[in-house]
């Protein structure tokens, strides 16, 4: 079931995308995300949906993997885009039947937000299917440095970010098991009133959180017999510097952040 | 010297507790590591452990990535962590799938990537704890032949284990029942009286118990062989004799 | 509830660059009543195989038919195959449906609209079979308990909707030897008294011969052997090239056989009857 989710997931190419350096990722990204939820228009999401296939398609992944990616948080965007459609109500009025009421406002947000969280995980998987554990740790840590002089221990949060990435994958295996062992015992996620999906799914929720705390408690052992300290410095076995494709992606960065705030201004 | 520990009851004993107190491990001696009981991270880097649940040792996304965790942890350099990833990824065969995510790997061969991620530190001891339980015959079995070539290039090997039918190989087994050594020998000596064992809650293996029931009957001369083939020959030599 | 897979086979992810295929045009059937070993390495396809007669997943081609259920989407009430068929998942805590011990048990029952008012005697009951003490545990946390407790809870949770199918995924892993021969001879004692259809997964062979009525053996989603217990010694090599490890028995046997004036037959499976033949075989030889 969780096999089509692509967060996480890392595959080896040698494309222009998995070459950028992991901190013009990261920051690219980052950028292109404040970018996504800044926009009020639909044009410019357009434009930034454009240029997030685009570099799909430069990163060598299949569209056909992406297609699979969005069937899987259909369901999510789906829900969203209603919800916003049914409860915001700015703008004039355009249909109403019972007690429900569409609002122009209401209809734009209710593409807004679901192309915002669509192109919010994309961009992301973008960033872990071409960048490893490795790559983002050092990027993650690098970027974050600075933030070590206020006390923040930017070092161990890395870290704990590309591990939580890493085990993503497993989590979800793991979910998948879970979800098949709960049927195989007639819990009714597929079939039922709405209480009882409801009650399977927080079920669900709860045996999954305990077991991930119990398999945290048992890697942190893990961690420190293979002589993980925590805070301390460690040797980067493989340092990353910034190259001439770092510096075409930051002039890409720039002229969509130009174009974003020239069309909202 | 490659010792097997048999816990009657499943007991993790975590590494940085291990040398004090009445932990068995004691038996190690400290000045076999050449270094104080104060300083932890230098036993943590001498004294590796390879637990039960590959999964929950690996934290790389990549294969390389996972075994050059360890020593980026202690301060080895890029070069010498090169040349010891190449080594050790082609003693387990991993150098093909290098770049590949640990999560798609087999549960042996996830096993495999825990023990290369301990041995890339060159520990002088190796503790293995339950490491077989959660593995295939097949791959436990590549797992013992690991072990013991290991301690032929001179690691001291713990075996911490239920299996009593891989212990041929040590040189010395330990007992363990509620937290206190009940037995202790050679395996030789601790087959030759399997009541005790049996007190202690463990099943002697296949031939001990073959062995034993044959004696029972009579057959003194079977005394000696505690292996399969030991027993092949014993009985043969006792089913032919004039 | 007979069981039959016809030309049956299963992708993983199909369509994605994670694909592989699980099951390659599987066919077999299973009479009602037997107790099955289904014997592969990694990734042979024995999960697989196991989830699709619960209807956990749906064949990609061929025809699953469990009793009168055809393993499809649309199959009508298909939820209610599961509790004619109880699985017992390999790791136990992935199956915790409730708060405590009586609650999990229970669940079954409770789902499937099972009369309720006894439902205290038959978990006492259910506990009691599976060697559990009621009063001790029944209020106690799943996750409290030690892992061999943990299978039995599993198993009482399993049966206590009565059902005709029992698979057990490798129930042992883990679990210390003589945690093995005790939940194995549970199982075995509730096979020979209530004739339930067991499938038992599992990568030791020692298990099968001295559990199972019929071994099969998967490679890469084939059936590559399909043997009785008593023909395993005929046909070590299938099972070694499927990736499964000969017993110390078999090889015992097998090196004997080499050796010795008279041969111990293929058929002596149990150590009881091997330490007779051998006591046999000495006083036969000294008679000569």
């Amino acid at each position: 079931m969780f096999e089509y989710l692509l967060i996480g997931r890392y595959i080896h190419k040698q494309s222009f995308v998995h070459r950028l350096d992991p901190r013009t990722k990261i920051i690219g990204i980052c950028l292109f995300i404040l970018l996504i939820f800044v926009t009020n228009s639909i044009s410019v999401l357009i434009v930034q949906s454009a240029v997030l296939l685009v570099l799909f398609g430069i990163a060598h992944l299949s569209f056909y993997f992406l297609w699979q990616g969005l069937k899987g948080v259909f369901p999510l965007i789906t829900f969203v885009g209603l919800i916003s459609l049914v409860s915001y109500q700015e703008g004039y009025l355009i249909w109403s039947v019972g007690p429900i009421e569409i609002y122009s406002e209401g209809i734009q947000l209710a593409i807004l937000l679901p192309a915002r969280f669509s192109l919010l995980i994309f961009s992301t998987s973008l960033l872990t299917l071409t960048t490893s554990s490795t790559e983002l740790a050092f990027g993650f840590a690098r970027v974050l440095r600075p933030l070590q002089y206020l006390g923040f221990p930017s070092e161990q949060f890395s870290f704990m970010i590309t591990v939580s990435i890493r085990f993503i994958p497993t989590f979800l295996e793991e979910l998948d098991i879970i979800v098949k062992a709960q049927t195989a015992r007639g819990s009714g996620f597929n079939q039922g009133n709405m209480a009882n999906r409801m009650k399977s799914f927080v079920s669900l929720i709860v045996l999954s959180m305990l077991l991930t705390l119990r398999r945290a408690e048992q890697l942190a052992l893990a961690l420190e017999s293979r002589c993980y300290r925590g805070g301390v410095e460690r040797n980067w076995r493989m340092t990353h510097q910034m190259g001439w494709r770092d510096g075409i992606a930051a002039i890409a960065i720039l002229f969509l952040i130009m174009i974003t705030i020239i069309y909202e201004l | 010297m490659r010792i097997c520990c048999f816990t009657h009851s499943l007991r993790l004993i975590p590494i940085g507790v291990m040398l004090v107190g009445n932990s068995p491990l004691k038996l190690l001696r400290l000045e076999l590591l050449g270094c104080c009981e104060n300083d932890l991270w230098e036993i943590r880097r001498m004294v590796g452990i390879v637990f039960q649940n590959p999964d929950l040792q690996l934290v790389g996304n990549t294969i390389e990535d996972d075994i050059a965790f360890s020593l980026e942890n202690i301060g080895v350099s890029p070069v010498e962590i090169d040349k010891r990833l190449t080594v050790v990824m082609d003693q387990f065969q991993l150098y093909p799938l290098k770049n590949q995510s640990p999560h798609t790997l087999s549960p042996g061969q996830k096993q495999k990537l825990a023990i290369a991620g301990v041995l890339a530190m060159k520990p002088k001891v190796v503790i293995f704890d339950e490491a077989s339980s959660m593995q295939s015959p097949k791959d436990a079995q590549e797992l013992y032949q690991m072990m013991s070539d290991l301690h032929k290039q001179g690691t001291i090997i713990v075996q911490i284990t239920h299996e009593m039918e891989d212990l041929y190989g040590c040189e010395r087994i330990i007992v363990l029942q509620d937290g206190m050594v009940k037995l202790e020998g050679k395996p030789s000596e601790i087959f030759a009286n399997t009541s005790m064992m049996k007190e202690a809650g463990l099943i002697p293996p296949f031939a001990v118990r073959i062995r034993d029931a044959l004696m029972e009957s009579g057959y003194e001369e079977i005394r000696d062989a505690i292996t399969p083939d030991q027993l092949v020959k014993q009985i043969c030599k006792s089913a032919l004799k004039t | 509830m007979q069981i039959s897979f016809e030309n049956v086979s299963y992708w993983h992810a199909r369509g994605n660059p994670f694909e592989h295929r699980a099951l390659n045009r599987i066919s077999l059937d299973i009479p009602p009543g037997q107790f099955v070993a289904v014997m592969g390495s990694a990734g042979s396809g024995k999960t697989t195989f196991a989830q699709m007669v619960n209807g956990l997943v749906f064949p990609h081609q061929g025809e699953v038919k469990v009793g009168s259920y055809r393993i499809i989407r649309k199959q009508k009430d298909l939820h209610l195959l599961r509790s004619d068929v109880g699985y017992v998942f390999q790791y136990p805590e992935h199956q915790v449906v409730g708060e405590n011990v009586f609650e999990d048990i229970s669940y079954g029952l409770q789902r499937f609209h099972h009369e309720e008012k006894h439902l205290s005697s038959l978990v006492r009951q259910m506990m009691e079979f599976v060697g559990l003490s009621y009063e001790e545990i029944k209020n106690r946390s799943p996750f409290r308990l030690s892992r061999g407790q943990m299978r039995r809870v599993a198993l009482a949770g399993a049966l206590i909707t009565n059902p005709k199918i029992l698979i057990l995924d490798e129930p042992t892993v883990a679990l210390d030897p003589k945690g093995r021969i005790d939940l194995l001879s549970l199982i075995k004692r509730l096979h020979e008294q209530e004739r339930i259809t067991i499938i038992y997964i599992t990568h030791r062979l020692e298990e099968a011969l001295e559990y199972a009525e019929r071994i099969v053996v998967l490679e890469q989603g084939k059936v590559s052997a399909d043997m009785k217990p008593c023909e395993v010694l005929a046909r070590l090599q299938d099972l070694c090239r499927a990736g499964i490890v000969m017993t110390p028995q078999l090889h015992f046997m097998r090196e004997a056989n080499k050796i010795l004036p008279i041969r111990i037959p293929d058929h002596v499976m149990k150590e009881p009857q091997l330490i007779d033949h051998i006591i046999n075989l000495f006083q036969k030889s000294w008679e000569e």
